[in-house]
């Protein structure tokens, strides 16, 4: 009985779901439009070593597996081990219960240490102790949908009011205020060859402190790194560094 | 052999849920489908109906599709595994008409209202969206109903257990910590992840829910502001652990089906894995931080011991694998779909689960958070691994009931690997994309200079879509002739018809 309720429920759910979709594509204040694909550029060259790390790990691994399907799965399970091999495995695993427990302890002992030594850490730590410095203190002003700034004589900024672009000198320190009138947005800061390089959040009602280093000169872009809206794609602003 | 009522009754209300999510599915992959090529620039839709798309995207694949699945599937691996009735079948299916109403909720408040608030709704984009308050007020019910049936769906599980004798200690793993011999285990290892999950949804969903009543309230002018970090801690509070909601089923329904088809009593290490399922027990409500690394304002503590707890999470997921595969390696297992979807699903679990572990370590999240890499990820995982033991399950269980043969359909095959060889190859270019930095949720798929790969993954995306379309065929087919199944019933088992 639950079934052919189901059954008839199914029917109704498809019809509704294809008709509301249908709605809402035709009564989309933009509409639709049919298009031609867009054209890009790909330099693997300007990649990092973090992104070729992360890389060479996923598609290695992506490899290694397609091998072992092909060639181990399935003549494995097809094929049967005897009987006193089971026992012995049996054996086996109650001899060396106890050094297994102490090796995935010590495994998880060691991933203690690793927040430890990350950046990010090291940045939340920092946001304890600020850099109370006037001249590399800027504040950040996220909105629906773009960012502006507000400096005390940074670099060649010279006055106080809110600027929708800076310039600032490589290799100096800075502290970022970050805050938002609205929702939360995404403070994501992509290098002169548009890699992602450093991001934080940006919470409503809260102040948050992000340091910064510039090492390259050239154009960054500081794009919004948290969904914020119709215009989140639109999000973006640059900082030249001298 | 004849089959116990109960056990028939949970099979039915199994199928309930799994043609109905996997239409879903259908109606979910299309909808991504149409997000993907305005990205590409072939078929393009205004920025508002792009967001309203993945949105609605998001909570149909995840939520309609594998949570819910997931929940479905449960009833008859746990029924199997205790062999013992469920606490109650009303309860059961009142979750299912639940979450349907929620769902209705949902469509209707993301195509007639234009909701976009993205799935996880980060508050508090809900009030500051181009999209009317009603619209809001039919999403956020929504989603609180299927909370609901969350919680229903968690005391169902931990009912159905106490009611069949068990203890509830030893049904989170915590036999392998007073018992050396797993000779003397009485509880059945396909329903410990089940136990698990029962509790760590209750947990999880009851802090979310006061967010979603808050947040109603405000809608309706009630009550003023919340905290947005608190808003925020709240959401992932419950926002990872509902990932287990669909992994830890699929574990359990692999112990199932690796006993069933091995013939073994017990698995390969059974022990560890116990000792690793009560680890999980502890662990399981306290990793979700790890989605806010980025929130630079939260204290230091949170991202350290997240990220701690976190890797500690691995544990039930590294020996089970161990256990699972050693298991099938030493017997004899024929090779046919449902056991080509369930080594599948081995292989992209491990393989998600070190994306997962890397993404999760907040030295390489700052360049990959809110990226594609987590939509690879997640895809990887839920798609390629979680999805595919679903898929396996479901069928099983609807050739069983129905007697219409699925896995000899040789469009099972094409669908299998137009799936495989679809989703690999977009994934891939997602984790391409997001290792560069480009960004989620974006209807031009920025930074701009990455849009090729956008129009390569068009095609395995196509390919992808046909081949899920391909299994919502095969599943719903068998159902087009209700009474032809009466009649198999009747040949299969006169007595009790």
């Amino acid at each position: 009985m639950f079934i052919k309720n189901v059954v008839k429920f199914l029917l109704g759910l498809t019809i509704f779901a294809v008709i509301s979709l249908l709605y809402a594509l035709f009564s989309s204040p933009g509409g639709f439009k049919m298009g031609g694909m867009q054209t890009s550029t790909f330099d693997l060259s300007k990649w990092s070593i973090v992104q070729f790390s992360l890389f060479s790990i996923q598609f290695g691994l992506v490899v290694f597996l397609v091998i072992l399907y092909f060639g181990f799965a399935r003549k494995s399970l097809e094929n049967e081990v005897p009987e006193e091999t089971h026992k012995k495995i049996e054996v086996f695993e109650k001899k060396y219960f106890w050094i297994a427990i102490s090796i995935l302890l010590v495994m998880l002992l060691l991933t203690v240490a690793i927040p430890l030594t990350t950046n990010q850490l090291a940045q939340a730590r920092d946001n304890r102790t600020r850099i109370s410095s006037s001249d590399t203190l800027i504040y950040a002003h996220a909105f629906q949908f773009g960012f502006e700034f507000k400096t005390n004589g940074t670099g060649s900024v010279t006055n106080n009011t809110w600027m929708p672009t800076l310039t600032l000198i490589k290799d100096k320190l800075y502290e970022f205020v970050l805050f938002t009138s609205d929702t939360t947005h995404g403070f994501g800061v992509y290098s002169p060859q548009n890699l992602l390089v450093d991001q934080s959040q940006i919470v409503p009602g809260y102040n948050t402190h992000f340091l910064m280093k510039f090492t390259e000169t050239g154009v960054y872009t500081i794009r919004c790194m948290e969904y914020c809206g119709a215009g989140h794609q639109i999000m973006e602003t640059t900082i030249t560094v001298a | 052999m004849e089959e116990k009522d109960f056990i028939k009754e949970a099979k039915e209300l199994s199928i309930g849920y799994f043609i109905t999510g996997i239409l879903v599915l259908g109606l979910a992959v299309l909808l991504g489908f149409i997000a993907r090529t305005s990205q590409s620039g072939m078929f393009v839709i205004s920025p508002s109906m792009f967001y309203t798309l993945i949105t609605l995207h998001g909570m149909l694949a995840f939520v309609g599709w594998g949570t819910f699945v997931a929940m479905g599937l449960t009833w008859y691996t746990l029924v199997k595994a205790l062999n013992a009735p469920l606490h109650s079948v009303k309860l059961v299916r009142f979750i299912y008409w639940n979450f349907m109403t929620g769902a209705a909720m949902l469509i209707i408040g993301s195509f007639w209202g234009g909701f976009a608030g993205s799935w996880v709704f980060l508050y508090p984009i809900t009030f500051h969206g181009n999209w009317p308050a009603w619209a809001s007020f039919f999403w956020t019910l929504g989603v609180i109903l299927a909370g609901v049936s969350i919680i229903l769906y968690g005391l169902e599980i931990l009912l159905t257990i106490r009611s069949a004798g068990y203890s509830l200690w030893d049904s989170w793993g915590f036999e392998s910590w007073k018992k050396s011999d797993v000779n003397d285990y009485t509880f059945p290892i396909a329903a410990v992840p089940l136990s698990i999950i029962g509790i760590g949804m209750i947990i999880a969903t009851i802090p979310f829910a006061y967010l979603l009543i808050y947040q109603l309230l405000e809608i309706l002018g009630v009550v003023g502001t919340m905290d947005a970090l608190l808003a925020k801690n709240l959401l992932w509070w419950f926002g990872h652990p509902v990932v287990y909601l669909i992994l830890f089923p699929v574990v359990g329904m692999i112990y199932q089906m690796v006993l069933d088809n091995t013939g073994r009593k017990r698995l390969i290490g059974e022990r560890l894995t116990k000792l690793g399922w009560s680890i999980a027990f502890i662990v399981q409500n306290i990793v979700g931080a790890h989605h806010i690394y980025m929130d630079l304002v939260q204290s230091a503590w949170i991202p350290i011991f997240s990220q701690v707890s976190t890797y500690v999470i691995v544990l039930p997921s590294v020996v089970s694998l161990y256990a699972i595969v050693g298991t099938i390696l030493i017997a004899k297992i024929e090779w046919n779909l449902i056991t080509k979807y369930l080594v599948t699903t081995i292989i992209f679990w491990f393989l998600a689960g070190i994306s997962g572990i890397i993404q999760a370590t907040m030295a390489f999240n700052v360049f990959v958070h809110n990226s594609l890499y987590i939509v690879a990820h997640f895809h990887t995982m839920a798609l390629l691994g979680l999805s595919s033991m679903l898929f396996a399950t479901g069928f099983y269980i609807v050739q069983d009931y129905t007697g219409v043969d699925i896995q000899n359909n040789r469009w099972a095959n094409v669908g299998f690997w137009s799936i495989m060889i679809g989703a690999l190859s977009f994934t891939s270019m997602w984790f391409i994309q997001g290792m560069w930095g480009g960004i989620r949720r974006d209807a031009l798929s920025t930074p701009t200079n990455l849009t090729i790969l956008t129009d390569l993954s068009i095609p395995f995306m196509l390919l992808t879509v046909f081949g899920i379309l391909v299994n919502v065929y095969l599943a719903i087919r068998p159902f087009a002739n209700l009474n032809q199944i009466d009649v198999y019933h009747e040949e299969k088992n006169p007595s009790t018809n």
